[in-house]
């Protein structure tokens, strides 16, 4: 799968998490940038993520990872 | 030894002297037997549950990490011929061999914490319900800084699990984590991977004059907190809430005002004094609060206050909570039979149930713990979250916007008194006395100045002065105080302030500063100096 595919597809799941139709994100997109993207939302968009990729993230990778462009590096990887 | 007295200035100024003059590779030692000799005058009896504690976080991370260092080995060889559902597999049976190793320590860590902090409180209540005789514990001292320490070592073995950090060879290192003078009363929580770095630099490290006078400054200020104001407003909340009389709504409103100002001048007055210690070390430690009563929902007022227990709880207990399988499948089950969006927020909402209660727990075993600062708290950050959609209308058909400052007062306002009223039960010792406290302060028949005016009186005469005098003197300290939170919420902070002015400006702030201490703080029976409110958890 390539980097523009995932983000297509990623970019459904946030709007779809989100509400919000008119969300897209970028490599730099970090939870600052999107509204709502609180603590609570975190695993239901992890969740999200993992359904539609089929990867499982780690613990360290949930708490740790910085901006989309990390989730999508390992999606990369392991889609 | 308090952080307030000048045996622990005495201390602190030996300690960084040496720190300073000795080798970088014995530089942590020295933190280490500060450590241990600032501990040992508080509870000498408590040593050997602390290091029991770290000898087993220390052994369960490195069996972690040599689990860590195979799982790495065999992806290395195996990773690009097998293919990847083996390895899913593979790296399933490995985690689960970590898992074992971060449950024993859970175990071990948590098993010591209930024995010594919890079990008492149980026994006697299963005794006083069934009649039962149970051992009650009652020669079983509470270490100081278990809760702290424990939750501490926890996370570092979960961190060494979750590929964080590697594993620390040398026990005596994770001792001076987990026991390391400035956190281990009352925090902050440290991460290992922030704080070890500093702890162990791999080059001497030098003392940073330029940064002295910041950490200074920011001792005294939390000294002037604590023993000014904390210290001043106690009086009052000691007289209207432990001393048995019975008062008026009105006195009531006044101790409850004066409670919250005592709990936030204490707890982040300690904060003060050790970030600025350990930035006079060259050490950064967490923040743990951020402006508090200028939250404008629940939710914010905790990611402001004790932000370090915050954010430990929900990377180690709430997070693994809504990743777990069980959370997962009946998060899929919901959304089956009633929707996505119950099926994503339900098991949330659960989750959060379990985290406040804990949170509730963590403060204490009493039931009012857990209702004040646990179900209370969900209570409200559920009801915002289901009532937003109806606020956002409300909102919409009043016009109004976020950004107006009315409405911003009054959302930080609304806060408080949320918060006030859950300290209600926080500060007593039952619900009953609480609800009954309660009803008192909505009576206003039963509201009498005149109660408020002897309370003024009683608090200057604990320090030998007027009542008017006492009383301006703690107000203006009281607004000092948030109008130092006001700068700092405008980014704008006061002590960057001070140090840029001009020396001799600077001298006059400090002799002013310094004088409060000596002239306005508590000093003598009357002073708490040696009981900071978060000792007790």
């Amino acid at each position: 799968m390539t980097r523009e595919e995932i983000f297509e597809r990623l970019n459904d799941v946030f709007r779809d998490v989100f509400d919000d139709d008119d969300l897209t994100v970028t490599d730099a997109t970090t939870a600052q940038d999107v509204d709502g993207w609180d603590s609570l939302r975190h695993i239901t968009l992890l969740a999200a993520i993992e359904d539609e990729f089929d990867v499982t993230f780690s613990m360290g990778q949930t708490v740790s990872m910085k901006n989309v462009g990390e989730m999508v590096d390992f999606i990369e990887e392991e889609a | 030894m308090s952080i307030t007295s000048l045996t622990f200035l005495l201390f602190v100024m030996g300690t960084l002297i040496v720190y300073f003059i000795v080798p970088g590779r014995l530089q942590w030692m020295v933190l280490l037997c500060a450590s241990l000799i600032f501990y040992a005058s508080y509870s000498p009896m408590g040593l050997p549950v602390m290091i029991a504690t770290v000898l087993a976080a220390w052994l369960c991370a490195l069996r972690i990490q040599r689990i860590r260092d195979e799982q790495a080995a065999w992806l290395a060889e195996n990773k690009k011929t097998v293919d990847r559902e083996t390895r899913k597999q593979v790296t399933a049976r490995y985690a689960k061999r970590q898992g074992r190793y971060v449950l024993l320590c859970c175990v071990v860590t948590l098993g010591l914490l209930f024995l010594l902090k919890y079990y008492r409180g149980f026994a006697v209540s299963i005794n006083a319900l069934t009649g039962l005789h149970l051992w009650t514990a009652e020669n079983l001292l509470l270490p100081l800084g278990l809760s702290y320490y424990s939750l501490q070592l926890i996370g570092y073995v979960t961190d060494v699990s979750r590929g964080v950090v590697e594993a620390e060879r040398n026990p005596l290192k994770v001792l001076l984590y987990g026991g390391f003078f400035l956190s281990i009363l009352q925090g902050p929580f440290n991460r290992y991977d922030k704080l070890a770095p500093q702890l162990f630099p791999a080059e001497k490290r030098r003392p940073d004059w330029s940064a002295m006078p910041g950490a200074l400054l920011r001792i005294l200020g939390g000294v002037i907190k604590k023993m000014v104001i904390a210290d001043r407003v106690g009086m009052v909340v000691y007289e209207v809430f432990s001393s048995g009389n019975m008062h008026g709504g009105l006195a009531y409103i006044f101790g409850l005002v004066c409670f919250a100002l005592q709990l936030y001048a204490d707890f982040s007055g300690y904060m003060d004094i050790v970030c600025g210690v350990g930035g006079l070390f060259g050490i950064t430690l967490p923040e743990n609060f951020r402006q508090p009563f200028f939250a404008q929902s629940i939710s914010e007022f905790w990611n402001r206050w004790h932000m370090s227990l915050g954010q430990w709880l929900k990377d180690y207990v709430f997070y693994p909570i809504l990743k777990s399988s069980a959370w997962r499948t009946m998060g899929k089950w919901m959304t089956a039979r009633f929707g996505k969006n119950a099926g994503r927020s339900i098991p949330t909402y659960l989750g959060m149930l379990v985290l406040w209660t804990l949170i509730g727990f963590w403060h204490g075993a009493g039931f009012h713990y857990v209702f004040s600062v646990g179900l209370l708290q969900f209570a409200y950050i559920f009801l915002g979250e289901i009532t937003k959609p109806l606020c956002t209308k409300i909102k919409a058909a009043l016009h109004l916007r976020d950004e107006n400052r009315l409405w911003q007062v009054f959302r930080c306002l609304r806060t408080t008194a949320l918060m006030m009223l859950a300290w209600v039960f926080f500060k007593l010792p039952a619900i009953r006395d609480g609800l009954l406290t309660l009803r008192t302060m909505a009576g206003i028949r039963s509201w009498d100045p005149m109660q408020v005016l002897m309370i003024f009186q009683h608090g200057g005469q604990l320090q030998s002065q007027s009542p008017v005098v006492w009383v301006v003197f703690t107000a203006l300290c009281i607004i000092a105080m948030l109008w130092c939170d006001a700068l700092r919420e405008k980014g704008q902070g006061l002590r960057e302030r001070i140090l840029k002015a001009h020396p001799a400006a600077q001298a006059v702030i400090w002799a002013v500063l310094i004088a409060a201490v000596v002239l306005l703080g508590v000093y003598g029976p009357a002073s708490s100096a040696a009981n900071f409110i978060y000792f007790d958890f």
